[in-house]
């Protein structure tokens, strides 16, 4: 049977772990290579490792901070941020990143996602989407939760997956940071657009949450904020998984 | 042990390489028909579409110049993509090398690609060192499935929504449908074990 994925986000900043509350104040959270085999050593089952200024200040990447991370890690690592062309995806596959995530060039060029399905296949294409509940509905948002665009969430999701979107990253704006829990509502809708696998995000703040993520159907959770300020483990929370009945990967050696 | 993989300009390697590296061992990086000798093992990685995969095996020479090795001793392993390899005709469209008789169908599942760790179930026919994997969950990223001709191929199967197959022997060729170098400590163990095999 196919387990529950338990995936910590690292949200990078000039080379630095950082953590905001709903996109906004930062404060460091040390180095991505340390944190991010931590987090595998404790039986994190993927990595995602998002550069949240390359878009904003069209930063270079760190390449040798990936490389790094690649020579120690043994499970997937997607990486994302700033990705505006083939030549980009080329660079950080090389560098070790087993999947690329692509969110606010998806949106301004969709060509993008299409021309990375169709030459590393469409499991290499994580398209991330912030999206934000307003009175009619869901609505997408670029460049960290800075600018709405015109897409409706489940529009966006079915153009995606008809370009050769493998697998989704949704994440709640109105829940990020927050630790109130997934919005289960924009998970269910989201779900019922496509056939992708969707990794939920956003409001992860207790083992409850991810609980009710999972048993309502949001096998794969994205956790950030909740390990960042040492408050629990990735380990402790797949013991308690455990202690609730769900088969999670455990123990990992 | 010499071990070399097949350096096709589709797939990323990054991991493979590094898992490598983990187990002591320094692949060798083939590009070219120029590169290929007997080995210990050649690897056929997995990443990107069948269709693409065997293009570039045809491009960079390797249809027409791995078939000597085997009889040369050399034996093969296909990883996801690479396994399917091993086969004829996919329903992607893509070709295999069709140097096992089977097909490569589409998983019958509502949610594709099937993503994450899933546990394997070893045959009864499985040699000892995979038998001890019975039950071990590994990483498996993947839409399409091989269904071998032969099913005493059949080594061990995963279940998502249907049973597929998700190792296969059938010597000089060994596959695996998931993906060991990113399957955790116990990928890196099955990796280790499967390269020091007996043929």
């Amino acid at each position: 049977m196919l387990m529950p994925r338990i995936i910590p986000c690292l949200d990078v900043k000039h080379g630095r772990v950082v953590k905001g509350v709903q996109f906004g104040s930062l404060v460091d959270e040390g180095d991505p290579v340390e944190l991010a085999v931590r987090y595998a050593e404790d039986g994190a089952d993927e990595l995602v490792w998002l550069d949240i200024m390359a878009t904003v200040e069209r930063t270079q990447w760190r390449w040798d901070q990936i490389s790094r991370a690649r020579q120690r890690l043994n499970i997937p690592l997607t990486v994302g941020g700033g990705i505006k062309t083939v030549d980009d995806v080329t660079a950080l596959l090389e560098h070790g990143a087993d999947k690329v995530s692509i969110n606010s060039q998806a949106l301004e060029n969709p060509d993008l996602i299409t021309q990375v399905a169709n030459r590393w296949g469409a499991q290499c294409v994580v398209v991330a989407v912030d999206a934000k509940r307003e009175d009619d509905g869901f609505y997408v948002y670029s460049h960290g939760g800075r600018h709405r665009t015109s897409w409706e969430l489940g529009e966006w999701l079915v153009e995606s997956e008809r370009r050769g979107a493998g697998e989704f990253l949704l994440t709640s704006i109105d829940r990020d940071g927050s630790q109130h829990g997934y919005d289960l509502a924009l998970l269910d809708y989201a779900r019922r657009c496509v056939a992708r696998p969707l990794i939920a995000s956003g409001g992860a703040g207790a083992v409850e949450d991810l609980l009710e993520a999972i048993e309502a159907g949001h096998p794969a959770v994205l956790l950030a904020s909740i390990l960042h300020q040492g408050q629990t483990s990735v380990a402790t929370i797949k013991q308690q998984l455990r202690g609730r009945g769900v088969m999670v990967r455990w123990p990992v050696s | 042990m010499r071990v070399a993989i097949l350096r096709l300009d589709i797939g990323n390697y990054g991991s493979l390489i590094a898992a490598m590296t983990r187990l002591g061992i320094d692949p060798e990086l083939w590009s070219s028909a120029r590169d290929v000798s007997p080995v210990d093992w050649v690897i056929l990685p997995g990443v990107g579409a069948l269709a693409n995969l065997y293009g570039r095996l045809e491009q960079q020479g390797f249809l027409d110049a791995l078939p000597q090795l085997k009889t040369q001793g050399t034996r093969f392993f296909g990883i996801c993509l690479g396994l399917q390899a091993f086969f004829g005709d996919g329903a992607e469209g893509g070709h295999g090398m069709g140097w096992l008789a089977g097909t490569v169908p589409q998983l019958n599942a509502p949610i594709l690609p099937h993503i994450g760790f899933n546990s394997i179930h070893t045959s009864a026919t499985a040699p000892g060192w995979l038998a001890a994997f019975d039950g071990a969950p590994v990483y498996f990223v993947h839409s399409y499935r091989v269904q071998p001709a032969d099913a005493r191929h059949i080594a061990a199967t995963t279940v998502y929504h249907q049973e597929f197959p998700s190792v296969v022997i059938a010597p000089p060729f060994y596959g695996v449908q998931f993906h060991p170098e990113l399957s955790g400590n116990v990928g890196d163990l099955f990796l280790q074990r499967l390269l020091a095999s007996k043929g």
